[in-house]
């Protein structure tokens, strides 16, 4: 092993590839590299660490370096790249854990959420706009329900789960909410750029079906006052 | 100490005539709060990565943003992966570029190191091998750096438990003729050095005389962990006294326009880390040039 090439190739299977048994110090790089990596990992996902064994977790973290090394220089980006593979790979928790990937990308949304960059887009005067530092959660598994103590797959009931998270623009504190299909249909709505109420509220409910009668009108306005409240929406001056 | 004091400090290349900014601390999530809360002055500057802050807001964007109103803050990179065959990373450097750009900054650095291959981030620094064919590679990024950020460049000298293959020279052969070939300034991190003169049993003393003095634009100092047969470069221990020594010897023969006080594990309480900056500037008193000479308060 001498060329640039060959010492490339060297350190990346040092670093990723578990089959591999490094010499010497090489083995101290191995355990700098992935120690370094668990600790990003066990504090952005304190739950999903909290009820894997220290040897299912090393096992799946090592099977995700191996076959989805992360691409990020941002570290904190780390738990996402891992869910990502979790959520769209079978992998070697998949049947006694296979609702990792989605908690592990739920835990990381609160990071997310948390270092969000706060500029927001402002609209014209009296449309409405969401808070920029959010998250809309999209789950199979309800994650938000999953613990060290309830965590048997046979115990959760699979379903389709929105949950959005947002942080206080006054508080700075991270909050998180379970949400109806509608609401969710409101907030991807407001994802794409402020918009008058009305047209808002009957973009929303063509989205899922319903006839925006003034009733719903009403419950729609309503509604957006309450999230106002909460500091998820607000109105434009 | 204000910086608006200070005198500015220059070498003789037309590549590192950058201002002194004097003795400071590595700006971490845990001593951010703090941080803020005292604006100790004891510091002269902050050190960031600029990686934690791309794209954020909340509550540690806002403290960088009030530290940043309150002390000059010199950008120090984790992620260019100078070693590395793959082209650079442009997009992380325009990352850079932007976020640096209004801090007006003097210089950028960053670890001559692969800190990923092929793209895949080890999230840690890892050491080239000490050959013709690595400098003949990394000389080309280091200047390609130099011109996409437009900014002056040092690159640091990194600890390692190990050389990848055959090592054709010594160590400080192999980071002088990088910081020379490339025309870029050097970031002597000195536990680094001592850490890897015990690791592989060379002198610090003909190290240093063989480095090219007038091109240090930055100092790091910083703690390690004895291992049972090897140091382990940690930045997360305290500063032993022949670390110290080398800051000493280094501050008498050249101009340190930055000494930041690098902590990135295990960090204890605000004051213990002011008290490694306060030595800091004890030692450049002491050695009667280099930066504290620069900064007025020399012996």
């Amino acid at each position: 092993m001498s060329s640039l090439k060959e010492i490339e190739a060297h350190w990346e299977r040092v670093c990723f590839d578990p089959n591999y048994q490094p010499e010497g110090r090489y083995q101290t790089y191995r355990e700098l590299v992935f120690s370094g990596m668990l600790d990003v990992l066990q504090s952005i996902c304190p739950v999903a660490r909290g009820i894997l064994t220290e040897e299912e977790w090393q096992r799946v973290l090592h099977e995700f370096l191996r076959k989805a090394p992360p691409r990020s220089v941002v570290i904190r980006q780390l738990p996402f790249e891992a869910s990502q593979y979790l959520k769209s790979h079978s992998h070697c928790l998949s049947e006694s854990y296979p609702w990792l990937g989605e908690l592990m990308e739920y835990e990381y949304l609160e990071v997310a959420v948390r270092f969000a960059p706060e500029q927001s887009s402002v609209g014209p005067a009296g449309t409405w706009s969401l808070n920029p530092a959010h998250a809309l959660g999209q789950y199979t598994w309800p994650v938000h329900f999953i613990s060290e103590t309830r965590h048997n797959p046979e115990s959760l009931p699979r379903g389709e789960y929105f949950l959005f998270l947002w942080r206080h623009p006054e508080s700075l504190q991270v909050k998180f909410m379970e949400v109806n299909p509608l609401v969710a249909a409101l907030f991807r709505t407001l994802q794409s750029g402020p918009a008058e109420e009305g047209a808002l509220l009957i973009q929303v409910a063509r989205s899922v079906g319903l006839q925006p009668n003034p009733e719903y009108l009403a419950e729609g306005a309503d509604l957006l006052k309450g999230l106002a409240d909460k500091g998820i929406v607000f109105k434009n001056g | 100490m204000a910086l608006t004091s200070m005198k500015t400090a220059s070498h003789s290349s037309k590549n590192f005539k950058v201002e002194s900014l004097g003795v400071g601390l590595g700006l971490r999530r845990e001593n951010s709060e703090d941080l803020v809360k005292c604006k100790p002055s004891e510091i002269d500057c902050l050190e960031v990565a600029p990686e934690n802050y791309f794209g954020t807001g909340g509550k540690m964007y806002r403290q960088f943003c009030e530290l940043a109103e309150a002390y000059p803050i010199v950008f120090h990179g984790i992620s260019t992966s100078v070693g590395s065959l793959k082209p650079l990373n442009r997009e992380y450097l325009e990352n850079v570029k932007n976020f640096i750009q209004p801090f007006s900054p003097a210089w950028f650095s960053d670890h001559l190191c692969y800190s990923s291959v092929m793209g895949a981030q080890f999230h840690d620094l890892l050491p080239l091998p000490f050959t013709e064919e690595a400098i003949e590679h990394v000389v080309p990024r280091i200047r390609q750096i130099q011109e996409i950020l437009d900014l002056p460049f040092a690159i640091e000298n990194i600890s390692c438990y190990v050389h990848p293959g055959k090592p054709e020279m010594p160590e400080w052969e192999f980071v002088r003729e990088v910081v020379e070939r490339a025309d870029c300034g050097l970031l002597l991190d000195v536990n680094n050095l001592y850490v890897n003169s015990v690791n592989f049993g060379f002198d610090v003393k003909e190290y240093l005389d063989r480095m090219p003095m007038e091109r240090i634009m930055h100092i790091h100092v910083a703690g390690h962990k004895q291992m049972d047969d090897f140091l382990l470069d940690t930045h997360g221990e305290k500063i032993i006294d022949p670390v110290w020594d080398i800051l000493g010897r280094v501050a008498a023969q050249t101009t340190l326009p930055a000494v930041i006080v690098e902590r990135d594990n295990n960090l204890p309480p605000l004051p213990e880390q002011l008290a490694e900056v306060r030595m800091a500037r004890r030692i450049l008193q002491e050695a009667g040039k280099g930066a504290a000479k620069a900064l007025g308060v020399g012996s």
